[in-house]
């Protein structure tokens, strides 16, 4: 992968990625919130690999920029081989349910800000004819659980679009690659109890970067997941509520 | 319990943990309302890296590079980034660490702290001698710039300050040039302590490392190896993925380790080194690492952990003191697993409560046994008081206090700069009782 672009840059998982690829060279335009975050992010990345990399903060919230920052780190870069939608929040469930306005705000950096991206790369990718497309999703947006689905309703809504992405580019020989993920010990999960299913970041960074390289569509990360989800998936609806999930 | 654990598993203790994301995050430490200590990977033996009860600041996260001079070998990087990070690094860049310790699995905030040193002490002296400065963030959210010019009395009360002195968040350092990866190394036998003390002279006016591995072969006899190694100038830099293959090894957890084992361990190493004088060549990892190689090899002792000594004797009159020490330990029917013992070159550090100094160190480890292992520890802590010795912090879990004081005579000074918000086990049991 040549030139890439990053939304949530500054996240673990990101990083990781980010770091496979600029060992191999790769040039980078990055986007995330925290200037101050970036700005050491990118310098570890020029010293290290002495990669080519440049980045811009904004709030994702304020949509109406989207197309310019876009438009900015095509400048920087000339072309774009791949995007990563990497960003998110993850909301704490029982202080955003009962307020609307809440949910919306975390739908609006979950969801609205990622489709908005989404819908701008895949149109200049279309057009292009070649790149891929990555989301980070999770297997929290399969099934809505009662301890988590203000969080799982923006996943479950992003990886239904990325699935119609999928089949609208298919014959533009653009890459869509959804990643559910599994819980991951991040800094996102860190308040939350670590059982044994919590995966290390840089070895789910990884596992992204070679379905990447893979061209695969849907992928599981940890890959147990997809046994896990095809069993939760089959409980009935009455019965999935009495679980303790 | 949490998984905070010095690396000899004794004392245990509780924590409450907060790790540092980014170094830009604000952190304000008086909103702990309890003592402070920064973490990095856990590699000091004793209680120097706990804070029982109170807020350890874990700064693995920090692990950012900030800046490299190619020219000059100038590094900057976070505090957490690990000396084995550094290496892989710099080594294909044509640099070294111009100091590390026998593990590469340290953090650079804890090498300053710690103000470690190597085998090549004679020459470069210790860590903390090669730190151009450092940025220390204190209780009073000021963030320090220290160096030998820019605040020097936190800039040498932070190296060796075992982490009292505020957090450091980032630090600058002086790399040395190579030309290759590889070492020419050497074993040399040795039957006594005064054969030790004359091939490390001779070595030590040419050679950058040498340390002496021994063990003890009956009353008041030892015999070892003295190990030497000089940088290769083949060019052979070898790249970051070469190192994949010094693999780690799991060792099993338990205890197997006891009276018979220990001297079944050194005799068949003795046994297995038997040539003498040999002169081999050997990839930087496993001649400066070799304990490495088993990623855990510290719970091979068992849930009751171990304890490490590791003094310094003067011997710039006489021997005497140093075989003392010897014959209180070859006299005991504890023996140590890992007997090693250098001779240190002049101090160059600016650190106040730095260890290193002239003369032979030694360093033993013996598994907790209970009673009788504080007892030998206590009688050669007692011995130390009486030579003159000074025991190493970074492994010390049992010192007396008096021994603390009488050693580091920089202490009063150090007390100044200490940082009042931090502490550690270590330091309340040097000063609170």
């Amino acid at each position: 992968m040549k030139n890439i672009v990053v939304f949530g840059a500054n996240s673990e998982i990101a990083r990781g990625i980010i770091r496979i690829f600029a060992a191999e060279g790769s040039r980078f335009y990055l986007f995330s919130r925290d200037p101050k975050r970036l700005e050491i992010f990118c310098a570890d990345l020029k010293v290290r690999f002495g990669s080519e990399v440049a980045y811009s903060a904004f709030d994702f919230r304020d949509i109406n920029d989207h197309e310019k920052y876009i438009n900015e780190a095509l400048a920087f870069l000339g072309s774009i081989d791949l995007v990563v939608v990497a960003h998110g929040i993850l909301p704490d469930q029982k202080e955003y349910e009962h307020s609307a306005s809440r949910i919306l705000d975390s739908l609006n950096v979950n969801l609205s800000s990622a489709l908005s991206f989404l819908t701008l790369v895949s149109n200049y990718m279309e057009e292009r004819g070649r790149g891929t497309i990555v989301a980070l999703s999770s297997v929290a947006g399969e099934r809505g659980r009662k301890s988590n689905y203000v969080y799982g309703s923006a996943k479950a809504a992003l990886s239904v679009f990325m699935s119609g992405l999928r089949g609208r580019l298919r014959k533009s020989n653009v890459s869509v690659v959804t990643v559910k993920l599994g819980p991951v010990k991040t800094p996102m999960t860190a308040h939350l109890e670590q059982s044994r299913l919590f995966a290390e970041p840089s070895v789910v960074a990884k596992d992204i970067v070679k379905a990447i390289r893979a061209g695969k569509g849907v992928v599981y990360i940890p890959s147990y997941w997809r046994v896990i989800m095809l069993v939760i998936n089959i409980i009935p609806e009455r019965l999935f509520h009495l679980l303790k999930i | 319990m949490d998984s905070y654990e010095s690396w000899g598993r004794y004392p245990k203790s509780v924590h409450e943990v907060y790790s540092l994301q980014w170094r830009s995050d604000p952190l304000e430490f008086t909103r702990f309302g309890k003592p402070i200590l920064p973490y990095g990977q856990g590699r000091s033996y004793g209680d120097a890296c706990l804070n029982h009860e109170g807020i350890l600041i874990d700064t693995s996260r920090l692990n950012h590079f900030i800046d490299f001079d190619q020219e000059q070998g100038i590094l900057e990087c976070e505090s957490g980034v690990t000396f084995s990070d550094i290496l892989e690094f710099a080594v294909p860049r044509g640099w070294f660490l111009p100091v590390v310790p026998g593990t590469r699995h340290i953090s650079l905030g804890g090498a300053i702290a710690n103000d470690i040193h190597g085998k090549n002490h004679h020459r470069r002296g210790s860590f903390g001698a090669h730190v151009i400065s450092f940025e220390l963030l204190r209780s009073d959210q000021e963030v320090y710039h220290c160096s030998a010019v820019a605040n020097s009395d936190l800039y040498r009360a932070t190296i060796g300050g075992l982490g009292l002195t505020g957090l450091i968040l980032s630090a600058k350092f002086q790399l040395i040039p190579i030309e290759s990866a590889y070492l020419v190394v050497n074993r040399k036998k040795f039957y006594s302590l005064e054969e030790f003390v004359n091939l490390s002279l001779q070595a030590s006016s040419s050679l950058e490392h040498l340390a002496g591995w021994f063990h003890f072969s009956g009353q008041d006899r030892i015999r070892g190896f003295l190990y030497t190694g000089e940088h290769c100038d083949d060019g052979d830099i070898v790249n970051a993925r070469g190192l994949k293959r010094f693999g780690t090894a799991i060792a099993p957890p338990g205890v197997f380790v006891n009276k018979f084992t220990v001297k079944l361990f050194n005799e068949m190493l003795f046994a297995k080194q038997i040539r003498n004088n040999v002169e081999t060549r050997q990839h930087y990892v496993p001649f400066l690492f070799p304990l490495d190689a088993v990623a855990n090899w510290n719970k091979v002792y068992g849930k009751n952990g171990f304890f490490q000594i590791q003094c310094i004797v003067d011997v710039e009159r006489s021997l005497d003191p140093a075989k003392r020490l010897l014959k209180l330990i070859s006299s005991s029917d504890l023996k140590p697993f890992l007997s090693v013992m250098k001779t240190m070159g002049p101090s160059n550090s600016p650190g106040m409560l730095s260890f290193p100094r002239p003369g032979i160190t030694f360093a033993f480890d013996f598994p907790n046994s209970g009673e009788k292992s504080r007892l030998l520890v206590k009688k050669i802590h007692e011995l130390l008081m009486s030579i003159n010795g000074r025991v190493y912090p970074a492994k010390d879990a049992l010192m007396p206090p008096g021994l603390f004081q009488q050693q580091y005579p920089d202490l009063a000074n150090f007390i100044e700069f200490k940082d009042p918000l931090f502490s550690s086990s270590f330091w309340r049991r040097m000063t609170e009782s």
